[in-house]
Formats: C-alpha cells, structure tokens, sequence
C-alpha cells in the first residue's frame, strides 16, 4: 500500500513536469543574464565604458531616494487599486450570482473593459480626464462637483490613474469570482436556511470561506501585475506631473531606456523581484491557514 | 557567303542585347534595404513614393513605423546586438542620433557623399547650413535631415482685436498680453478663457518650450568647464518667467500639456495665443479639423537677450551593421533630396520639409502661406541646440524638467527648484565620467 | 390571502427595477469609455473633441477604410489570432495537467513548484527584455510568431496553473477514487470524467490568456518587425510624433475589440453554474 502511494505520488509530478521544464528552459537564461547586467556599470550609449562594479548599483538604489518614492507610489496605488478591484468585482459576482434574463450577454459585456488594448485605454482615458475636452469634467459639471485638471494637478494624477485602473480591472476580479460563486455547493446553503440562519450569517459563514481561495489567488495575481503597471504611466502622465505618477516599473523603464543605464535598471528590477516573490510566498502561505489542504 | 553573313548578323545581335541587358540590370537588384521609421506624415509619403526608387534601382525598401516613443529603444537593442536586420534609422538628433553617433552606431556619410558612383542625389547645399553643421562631429557628417520644426507665437487675431491686445514684440509684452487675455467672458465668476497655452508636461515636452525661454533669457546648461548652471541669473529669470505664465495665465491641465493636449487647447479655443512648434500651424489652418481655421496669425517669439527659437531636426542615419550602406545611402539621399521632398509635400502635410527648394517651391506657398514668412524667420534665427548635445541628454532634461514641475505645482520657488536640478545634472555629468580629469 | 400575494409580487417587482436599474448603472460605468471610443471612430476629427459632446452627427466609416488601405491590417488581425490562440492552447495543454497534480499532491510538496510557477509572472519585463532580444537574434526567432508565443508562456502558464487549480480543488479527491476503482487509469479518470467538471474554469482562463496575449505591447513591440507585428503594436502607429488620429486609432482599438468579445461571449457559455452539484451525488 506505500509502494502504491508512492508511486501514485511520483506518477503526479509528472503531470507537472512538462509545465515546470519549459517555464525553465525559457526563463533561465534571461534571469541569469539579467542578474550579471545588473552587476556592471553599462549605459548602451557609452559602450567603451562597460566595467564590473559588482553591487555597487544595488548600494546606490538603496540611497536613491526616486527609488524609495517610487516604490512608495507603487505600493499605494497597488494597494489601494486591487483592494477596491476585489471588493467591487465580488459585490458584482454576488449581485449577479442568480438566474435572470439577459445573464450571458451582460457577462460578456462585464469582460469588455479588460479586452479593451491598454494603449488604447490609456489615450481614451487621458482625454476623458482632459480639463476641457473630457467627459469626466462634463460629467461631473451635472452634479455640481467642481472640476479639476485630474491628470494637472500633483494631488490628483495618481489617484486618476488608479481609477483608470479599477475600472480595467475590476471585471477580471468580477470574472474569476463569479465562476467561483457558481461552484460553490447549494446543500450547505439549504441546509443552513432551514436552520434559520439569515443571509448576512450564511455569507458570513459559508460564502466567505468557500470563497477566501478564489478572493486570495485573485489578489494576488492582480498584485503581482498591478506593481507591473506600466502602459497607464508612460500613455497618460510620462511620471508626471513633476514625479507624482512615477511608478516602480515606469522607473525601471525609463532608467533603461530613456537615460541608457541599463545595469542600474536590472539592480532595480532585481530588487523589486526579490520583494515581489516574498510578498507573494507570504500570501501564498496564508492561503494555507486554517489547516484545510485546499493548497 | 549568304550564310556566313547571316551568322554574323546574328552573333552581332546576340551580343547587343546581352550588352543591353547587362547595362539594364540593375544596380541594386536583390537588395533590400529595411528602416526603422517614426510615424509621421513624411514616412507616410516615402512609402507612397518608395515604387520610384524601387524601379530606378531595383532594391526593395521596406518602411517600417514604430511607435515614436519606443524607437530608440528598438534602434538601442538592435545596435546593441550588433544586428544586420535594420539599415537605415529614422529619428531625431539632438536626442538619439547624436548619442548614436558618438558611440559608434552609425556611419559617417563623407565617403559616399564624395563618391560620384554614389552621389547622384546628394545636394548638401539645398539644406540649411544650421541643420547639416549640428550634425558633424569630429569632422564627420552623420545623417541627411528629413523634417526640422521651429517655434513661433499663434494667436487668435480676432481676441487680439476685440480685446485691443497688440501682438507681443517683447517678452514683457507677451506676460501683458497673457494677463489682459485671461477673462471671464461670459460674467459667471468663472475664468473661461486663458491668456496662453504652453506645454509644461514633465519631460521632452516641457524641456521643448522651457528651453527657449531660458536661452532667450541667456541662461544655458553648461559652461565652458562643463560645469552644469542650470541656477545661474539669468536660467532662473527666463525659468522665473515661464513658470509665471503656466501658472497664472495657462489653463489648469497645463502640467500634463504633451504637444497634442497643448495644440487641441488651443485649437478649441482655451486660450487666445501660445508658443509651439510650426507644424501646429498646419493643423490649425485645416477647416476641416480646426475650429479656428483662418482665424490665427502668426508671429516670431521676440528677443529677450537672444532669440529663444528651438528648432528641431529629424534626420536619416545608416547603421554602422547594415550589410547594404552603399545602398541605404543612396536611399536616404534619394529621401531627401529636393524631388522627393517635394513630392511629399503634394500628398501630405508637411510644413516642415528641410529642403530650401521645396521652401520656395509654388505648392509650399499656396499650402502655408499664411505662417510661411513666420515659419522662415524664425529659422534663421533658430537655436538646433536647444539642449546639451551629450548622449545623456534625455536623463539631464528630464531631472531638470521634474524639478522645474515642482515649482510650477508651487512646491518650490523657481530658485529653489534650479538649484536641486543643478546639483542633480552635477551627479549625472560626474557619473557619466566628465570631471574624472 | 390575496393581500398577502399582492404584496409579495409588488416586492418582486421593486428588487427587479432595483435589480436592473444597476445593472444598468454599472455596465454604464463600464463601458462608456468603450462606447465613446466606438462613436469616435465613426465621427470626424473635429467632432470627436467638440465640447459640449456632440450625439447627432453624419457617421462616417472613412477611418475603417484607412485602417485597412494604409497597413496590412489584415495581416496583424491574422498574427495576433494565431499568436493568442497557440498561446493559450499551449498554456492549456501544459498548465491544466500541472495544476491537477499540485491540487491532488499532498500538501508542503506542491508548494515549492507552485511558487516557482508563479514566480516567472513576477518579474519586471524591463528586467528580461534585453536579454530575451539578444537570445531570439542569435537563434533567429526574432520576428516570429513562434517567439512570442514562447515568451507568452512566461504570463500564461502561471494564470493558468493557478486558477485551475483553484477549480480542481472544488472536486473531491473521492471523485478520482471512485472514477479509478472502476479500472480506470489516473489520466483517463482525468481526462473523461474530471476535467469536464471544470468548464466553467476553463472557460474563465482561456479568455484570460486571450486578451492577455492579445493586448500585450512590450514584448510585441520589441521582438517583431512587421511581419510578425501583432494589434496593440499596430495601433500605436496611429500615434504619431505630429499627432494622433484619433478617428483612425478608435477605428482600430474597435476592430481589435470585436474578436474577443466574440471569442468572449462563445466561452463562456461554458460557464455553467453549479457543474459539481450533480457529479458528487
């Protein structure tokens, strides 16, 4: 009976093992190159002066205080973003968890703000925000609110492009989460109302913690690619105005591309990376807790 | 006799067309030549007017757009691996071709130029001096100039007139006219029409209209030392007096004004006149487009201490890997020489042609004479040099410009602002190795 | 009696109104930009930035047109299917076997390759692009369509592993036992009888990984030339240094729209609620 569990065991990592070799094979190399860049000196306009300075790019990013700034910027706007995007993407799962005419087409309709190319995005919403020419100040002119240059001001341009954001991506949040509020299992349910528990405790109680993997993976993907954000920045305010919108990756980007320092530009990658993949193994860990082995 | 005669006749023949068809072959038959281009109404031409060049020579040219703001990171990646796949790079100058050039990226022209087998569409004379100087280095020439900007005021003549605002002949007077611009027009307590639009979005943008106010004021980036006085005098009064025009009398989206928000305002009617590039002009005079078409007069942005004109260059290169630069090169003459320029004029709009002849040509005048006299003028007095022209370029004016952003956002005085600037471009410069002697 | 129904209906009908009311708030937060971009591509320039907006105009298809006399179009709709399809197929193909196993694998082995997984969607693309580019012109994948759809796998593999693992999770492990007692093999147990069970999350990932690899830019843009040019890149020319054409870039940001919400409204179909109620009893 071992035998047989151990065999069984090892007949399932090779269910894997396609999947792990090629993500191998292809990351690997750049990885590697990547990380030895980052331990030189090199600005692809000045060629001739290429010199291995080891971590002193890394030193130099820790007392560089655009770095700090933009990690600070990332963090708020990921936080603050994704937060918002589950939240509001599982309050529309919910709402539209039922049977009603019309459910198929205004799923696909819910979908259609991530289909939309995040270019093409970024420029509609640059001109919806315009002080003049925007529909969000036209808007907003009905209800008497005072209009702002959303994408002029300092104070106001990073709070827009996380609006911008939310309404990206909240349908993906809205997707995955309604897909998995139709798995869940009515019994439970049933049962619990013939119990007499109200909506507010069957929520509390049985939606809530079928749900915590799906709500956990989701936010964690989205993390991961909302610290990634890139397209939004460099289409909508290039970092600005003055540093306000500048972002981690817009950072790593420009430092890159625009100013030619491309080693500097991996030691940032690198350490966001780094950051990166321990936030993500803590949130991983914790969809451990609670000792059920849904992981 | 009949027969040897006949035989004869025939080798003779046999032997002309062989001769015929050896002299119609081809000079670049089977070669294709590849180029990376900016999107813009020029390559749009080219690649109508490509078929000429492809039959007269027999290459095969493949036009390429890539996004303007991606291309020079593409042209980097490409240089830096050494890659054969793009000949000819099309981008502007004073921000990526001289960095090209200086590191070895692209290919001097001056052997081609005086090659006669290669020549034959190269007329440097044709080209304003201005543009082809800035483009030696150490004694080299390193690209033919396709399109360059200037800059100058627009103004919308009837709120000059109904306002009684004369046009501005002196920096003084365009603050005084910004001012008496800036109105409530309908009484509802509200500001609703702006004095002047400028650009003043952090980066490449607000280094194009800040820098020409700085230089009209005599401030410039280095000295002769190479020391950055970005703080000095005079860079804080001309930085003084655009930051006081974009807060003051600039619409409030001014701060993330690019150079399409800036011409859009102005266009709609935001504001009564502003400062920007020529090919504005173009847009502006469209009925179809423009609500303001034949509304707007045009006028050279007066002297301060100097003239404050940028004029921008956007040339053709050949890269040092190209395995065809006899034949990229005669293609980028071909591209600039006065025929085709003046072809692309006819079928696309394109004011900002380099080619003196297609300046003084009859379709210029009959397509852009309203601005044309602005446009020439302020060429002459045009500065190419409007930013350091060092490879580290993009990363000086963009730190300064951030900073200057502060101080336009009130967070900063303007002296302030430069003195944080001139310290940070101090870093860049002792970075990049130029005080190591 | 009747009362009692009376009210009963009347409170049925006030959470319907309710009900649809915001739907009908929502999906217009949703999709006015959306809807904006679409009457933009059918107005001209001057009109499209009119203030106040104008909603009586002449449509005109001229940017339709242009779109497709001007570039190959057609070629790039072409590239990017091809691309996005193999893509997501490949992801499929690979993932969903891997994410059965790390659901089935006793908890603390799984957890290292899971991470792993996930960690190649971590990293900045700005970090892997350069050497990703000199890699594909020393092999000559540069400008292919195989190479971004290698490349793609970085993004698509992990979505894919991660939420249908998600979905395995859902069906218990007693459904494989039982399915196996009766002589079947693991994978044929897989393939027949647990796999199907998941539409609803094969559905949800395979329109993930299409659009993911539809509206990818970054590496599109570097890794291609003009064959293998795929959509986001081809709607960038439209921004050009002098200016951008709206009509024409609202014309195509439409054209590339259409596809997906096909593929979009065909999936999901699938999505049918409540698939394990029926196979657990």
């Amino acid at each position: 009976m071992e035998n047989k569990k151990k065999k069984r065991s090892r007949k399932m990592l090779l269910y894997v093992l396609p999947a792990v070799l090629v993500l191998l094979a292809i990351s690997i190399y750049p990885l590697i190159r990547s990380l030895i860049l980052s331990l030189y000196n090199y600005n692809l306009l000045r060629p001739d002066r290429i010199r291995f300075i080891g971590l002193e790019n890394f030193g130099n990013a820790f007392s560089d205080t655009n770095f700090w700034n933009a990690l600070k910027r990332t963090a708020y706007f990921t936080l603050f973003g994704v937060s918002i995007e589950l939240v509001l993407g599982m309050l529309i799962a919910m709402l539209l968890n039922r049977k009603f005419v019309g459910k198929g087409i205004v799923r696909s309709l819910m979908i259609v703000p991530m289909i939309l190319s995040p270019v093409a995005v970024g420029l509609v919403w640059r001109i919806l925000y315009d002080y003049d020419a925007g529909m969000v100040n036209y808007f907003l002119s009905f209800f008497g609110v005072s209009q702002l240059a959303w994408l002029g001001n300092q104070s106001t341009a990073l709070l827009s492009l996380i609006a911008t954001d939310i309404w990206q991506w909240t349908s993906f949040c809205f997707l995955v989460c309604l897909a998995g509020l139709e798995n869940i299992p009515q019994e439970p349910f049933e049962a619990a109302r013939i119990d007499g528990a109200n909506r507010f405790q069957s929520f509390r109680y049985l939606t809530l913690p079928f749900m915590k993997p799906v709500l956990l993976v989701v936010f964690t993907l989205r993390v991961i690619d909302s610290v990634k954000m890139f397209d939004l920045v460099f289409i909508m305010t290039n970092g600005g105005p003055g540093r306000s919108t500048e972002t981690m990756n817009f950072f790593i980007y420009q430092t890159a591309f625009k100013f030619f320092h491309i080693g500097r530009a991996s030691s940032y990658a690198v350490i966001i990376t780094i950051l990166m993949s321990f936030t993500v193994s803590l949130l991983v860990k914790s969809l451990k807790k609670g000792g059920n082995d849904l992981v | 006799m009949k027969n040897s005669l006949v035989r004869l006749v025939l080798v003779v023949v046999l032997l002309l067309v062989i001769m015929n068809t050896a002299i119609a072959a081809k000079k670049y038959e089977g070669v294709t030549i590849k180029c990376m281009m900016e999107p813009h109404p020029t390559t749009t031409a080219l690649i109508r007017l490509a078929q000429e060049f492809e039959e007269e020579t027999g290459a095969k040219v493949i036009l390429e757009e890539v996004p303007y703001e991606y291309l020079p990171n593409k042209a980097l990646l490409n240089f830096v691996a050494k890659s054969s796949e793009y000949d000819v790079i099309h981008n502007d100058w004073l921000f990526a071709g001289y960095g090209y050039a200086t590191a070895g990226y692209i290919e001097p022209l001056d052997k081609y130029i005086s090659n006669p087998a290669l020549n034959h569409y190269v007329d440097l004379a044709d080209f304003s001096t201005v543009l082809v100087d800035s483009m030696i280095v150490e004694d080299q020439l390193f690209g033919l100039p396709l399109y360059s900007d200037s800059t100058f005021i627009m103004y919308r003549k009837d709120l000059f007139e109904e306002y009684g605002v004369k046009v501005p002949t002196s920096m003084k007077e365009i603050t005084e006219a910004a001012e008496a611009l800036t109105l409530d027009t309908n009484g509802d307590g509200k500001i609703d029409l702006y004095g002047i639009s400028l650009r003043a979005k952090r980066g490449i943008h607000m280094t194009w209209t800040w820098s020409g106010f700085l230089v009209a004021f005599g401030g410039r980036y280095f000295d002769e030392n190479m020391q950055p006085v970005i703080n000095s005098p005079e860079a804080i009064a001309g930085t003084e007096f655009y930051v006081n025009l974009v807060r003051k009398f600039c619409p409030p989206g001014a701060p993330n004004y690019g150079w399409e928000e800036n011409r859009i305002s102005f266009e709609q009617g935001n504001a009564a006149f502003t400062i920007d590039a020529s090919v504005n002009a173009g847009f502006a005079e469209d009925p179809q487009k423009s609500k303001i078409a034949g509304k707007v007069g045009y006028s050279v942005i007066p002297p301060e201490k100097g003239y404050g004109i940028n004029l921008s260059l956007h040339s053709l290169f050949i890269s040092k890997f190209s395995k065809n630069k006899e034949a990229a090169f005669e293609f980028i003459s071909w591209a600039t020489s006065k025929e085709t320029q003046l072809k692309s004029l006819e079928i696309e709009p394109i004011p900002t042609v380099t080619s003196m002849t297609a300046w003084s040509s009859d379709i210029y005048k009959e397509k852009y004479h309203v601005f044309m006299d602005a446009h020439f003028e302020s060429v002459e007095n045009g500065n190419l040099q409007y930013v350091p022209k060092l490879p580290e370029t993009s990363e000086i004016t963009d730190t300064i410009t951030a900073y200057i952003a502060e101080a336009v956002a009130g967070k900063m005085t303007v002296k302030e602002a430069l003195d944080e600037a001139n310290k940070a471009v101090y870093q860049i410069m002792k970075e990049a190795g130029y005080y190591d002697n | 009696m009747i009362l009692y129904n009376r009210t009963k209906i009347i409170k049925r009908a006030i959470w319907w109104v309710v009900f649809y009311t915001l739907i009908f708030v929502i999906l217009g937060y949703f999709l006015f930009p959306v809807v904006w971009t679409i009457l933009t591509s059918i107005k001209t320039e001057s009109e499209a930035f009119s203030m106040p907006p104008k909603w009586i105009f002449k449509p005109t298809f001229e940017n339709y047109v242009s779109i497709f006399t001007k570039q190959p179009f057609l070629r790039y709709i072409m590239n990017s299917v091809m691309i996005g399809a193999l893509s997501t197929l490949l992801a499929l193909i690979l993932g969903t076997p891997a994410a059965y196993a790390l659901s089935r694998m006793k908890s603390g082995k799984g957890e290292g390759i899971s991470f792993f997984i996930l960690s190649t969607r971590i990293a900045p693309p700005t970090l892997i692009i350069l050497p990703f580019f000199l890699l594909y012109r020393q092999i000559g994948l540069y400008d292919r369509k195989v190479g971004l759809m290698i490349v793609y796998l970085i993004f698509n593999l992990p979505f894919v592993v991660w939420i249908m693992k998600l979905f395995f999770d859902e069906i218990p492990k007693e459904l494989d036992e039982a399915a196996m007692v009766d002589g079947c093999s693991r994978m044929r147990a897989f393939l027949s009888i647990i796999l199907p069970l998941t539409r609803s999350g094969l559905a949800a990932t395979s329109i993930l990984c299409m659009i993911s690899s539809w509206n990818e830019f970054f590496f599109a843009v570097t890794l291609t030339g003009d064959r293998a040019k795929t959509l986001p890149v081809a709607v960038t020319s439209f921004i050009q240094f002098t200016g951008t054409r709206w009509g024409e870039l609202c014309a195509a940001a439409t054209v590339i729209m259409i596809p997906l919400i096909v593929f979009g409204f065909i999936v999901q179909k699938n999505l049918v609620a409540g698939m394990t109620f029926g196979a657990v009893k």
